[in-house]
């Protein structure tokens, strides 16, 4: 394997941190309210020298408290789903894996759907209403990270066909309880649940949600790039990993959890998004090679591009509609892991 | 009426009929088994497959797709032409299209308030322009900010933001529950930002704004009401005689000429559930 100096690494980044920067800023220009791009320039200079009061224009608030906070939430709901499905497809030695693979969406979903429906019912302070769905979307997966990992234990540790087994039969045993849900509750809240099952940006948030996302972000993150050097070790079999010292077991455990729980944050404020996890992590490895001290960061950052960009075209396709941003990325990510998958076999 | 679906709320009596399921997923063996001479479906609320179902069973059914109130109103009329009372359908509809006509009297002049239909928050879905709701709106004296050919669009918040309604409406089968909402609302940033949240400027009416059913005419009135108080503010006088000129009650028992503006429509034509929300 090449090695991967610091210089090399931080290149790759900033490359992509630029690509990111223009798509931000493409999606801060384009919506309802049309920007100028002097305009934008000019805020977001105030913005960074905390003058943003002087922002007075009509469309200041608008960018201030719908576009941005969006578009933040698309970086990070895309960089959680891409270092996750990295190290799904790393644990469980399988292209094909991606964060919902092991039912972490479908618990996701089944709590936000379970909230949905109590919430009517429940005497709940309003502050605490609107987090009620994300928290409980959050519970939901917790409880199904925890489920599959008593499932896909066998002899005192992981294993990553009994998991990926345990974690499918799960996301399907999930699945249809939701569809039972969703066939004998009322009407009127099943057009909500359709929508949020499709992954939706559009959620608005308290300010403070936003922080609780990055520092998750951040820790999960950081523990799955810990073990980036296990991970290329143990890609190349497992005897080989525990000859070279590598504490399998720990490694597996520690990368299932952290990247179960990125998946439940992003899932749990936006829905289930498909295929960023699977497909960003396959295009960074074609771009940037497959040491996961490359492709980790590399993905987070792919992936958070890729989401801002589905998630301005499913803002201004049909505007002053919206299409929710799992439409996107369903019709764009399928013939794109097709093209993929064609090239690699040629 | 022999049995109705799960959901059926409208009248009380309705909850103890026999059900035969949902209205996507009925039982046809439930259905067979009450022996009904009509089956009433509504093409936003069931599937063809079981009209044709009930086709195959030998039942006959009767649907309705309206676009507009009027639609509305000339489906009932003929709904009672099937069911062979053609002159309880006639004064039904008559009465409907009479208050309809007292209403845009009152609030006609009155330019239309700006409105958001909001029929979920999170993601924000509101209804398009070729619905009997938003034809509902209309005869309000409100005219819906979302133009969509969709019926059921989701539409940006930014948009929204943009525009900046008058008025958010909320449709509610209990009244009370909505404040609620809003009050959920208020606490998120994207949604401050919006005029009608920041000084609450809400409408909440009855649930019965989605139906195709004569009740609809009372939550039309209700949210006139609400969106427009000073056309039903009771002036001494002349305001009442002409009020009463231009309403004369249908139903002697049951029809004061408006009441005011801070009552809810008690006692007229639909009855309790009808008419949420008196605030």
């Amino acid at each position: 394997m090449r090695p991967v100096t610091f210089r090399k690494l931080l290149f790759q980044c900033l490359f992509l941190v630029v690509i990111l920067f223009l798509v931000v800023v493409i999606a801060l220009k384009f919506g309802a309210v049309p920007v100028s791009l002097y305009a934008l320039g000019r805020d977001l200079l105030r913005v960074l020298l905390g003058q943003s009061s002087q922002i007075s224009s009509d469309y200041g608030l608008i960018i201030q408290n719908i576009r941005l906070p969006r578009i933040i939430l698309g970086i990070i709901v895309g960089a959680s789903l891409s270092v996750a499905g990295t190290s799904f497809q790393a644990l469980l030695r399988n292209p094909l894996a991606d964060p919902y693979v092991l039912g972490v969406s479908s618990g996701a979903a089944l709590g936000a759907i379970l909230a949905l429906i109590a919430e009517p019912h429940l005497p709940l302070p309003p502050a605490f209403e609107a987090l009620l769905t994300p928290l409980c979307a959050f519970l939901g997966a917790a409880a199904t990270i925890t489920a599959v990992y008593f499932l896909g234990r066998r002899q005192g540790q992981i294993e990553s066909n009994t998991l990926l087994l345990g974690g499918v039969i799960t996301a399907s045993f999930l699945s249809a309880i939701i569809v039972f849900l969703m066939s004998t509750v009322n009407s009127s809240n099943t057009r909500g649940m359709v929508f949020w099952l499709m992954g939706n940006l559009s959620t608005s948030f308290q300010k403070s949600i936003y922080w609780l996302l990055v520092a998750g972000f951040f820790i999960a993150a950081g523990v799955i790039y810990g073990t980036a050097n296990d991970l290329n070790i143990l890609l190349s079999g497992e005897k080989e990993a525990m000859h070279l010292g590598v504490d399998v077991r720990r490694v597996r455990f520690v990368v299932y959890i952290a990247a179960s729980l990125l998946t439940g944050l992003a899932v749990s404020v936006s829905g289930a998004v498909g295929y960023v996890g699977l497909i960003v992590p396959h295009l960074m490895r074609l771009i940037f090679g497959s040491d996961h001290r490359t492709l980790l960061p590399t993905s987070a950052l792919g992936g958070a591009i890729a989401v801002v960009i589905a998630d301005t075209l499913a803002r201004i396709v049909v505007a002053p509609n919206e299409l929710p941003v799992g439409a996107v990325t369903a019709v764009v990510g399928a013939p794109l892991f097709i093209y993929l998958l064609r090239r690699r076999l040629a | 009426m022999v049995g109705d679906t799960d959901y059926c709320d409208y009248p009380p009596d309705a909850k103890n009929k026999t059900k035969v399921g949902g209205g996507i997923n009925p039982s046809l063996e439930v259905i067979g088994s009450l022996h009904p001479d009509l089956v009433l479906v509504a093409k936003s609320f069931n599937r063809l497959e079981t009209t044709q179902s009930l086709d195959q069973l030998g039942i006959p059914s009767y649907a309705t797709d309206p676009h507009t109130v009027a639609d509305i109103i000339s489906s009932i009329k003929t709904l009672a032409d099937v069911l062979g009372v053609p002159e309880a359908g006639a004064l039904v509809a008559e009465e409907m299209q009479h208050r309809l006509a007292a209403l845009q009297q009152r609030i006609g002049g009155l330019p239309p308030k700006r409105t958001l239909f909001v029929v979920w928050t999170q993601p924000l879905i509101s209804t398009g322009q070729h619905t009997f709701l938003a034809d509902a709106l209309r005869h309000a004296g409100a005219v819906s900010i979302v133009d969509s050919s969709q019926d059921w669009p989701q539409v940006n918040l930014e948009e929204v933001a943009r525009l900046q309604p008058d008025f958010l409406v909320f449709a509610e089968s209990q009244p009370g529950s909505p404040s609620r909402e809003v009050e959920k609302l208020a606490t998120l940033p994207g949604w401050k930002i919006l005029h009608a949240v920041r000084d609450r400027r809400y409408a909440v009416i009855s649930d019965a704004v989605n139906r195709p059913a004569p009740r609809i005419i009372s939550a039309i009135e209700d949210l006139a009401r609400q969106l427009h108080p000073e056309a039903f503010a009771e002036k001494p006088g002349s305001a009442k005689k002409t009020m009463e000129k231009e309403n004369p009650p249908f139903r002697p028992s049951a029809c004061a000429p408006f009441p005011n503006a801070s009552r809810p429509l008690e006692g007229q034509f639909t009855s309790p559930g009808g008419c949420a929300c008196g605030r």
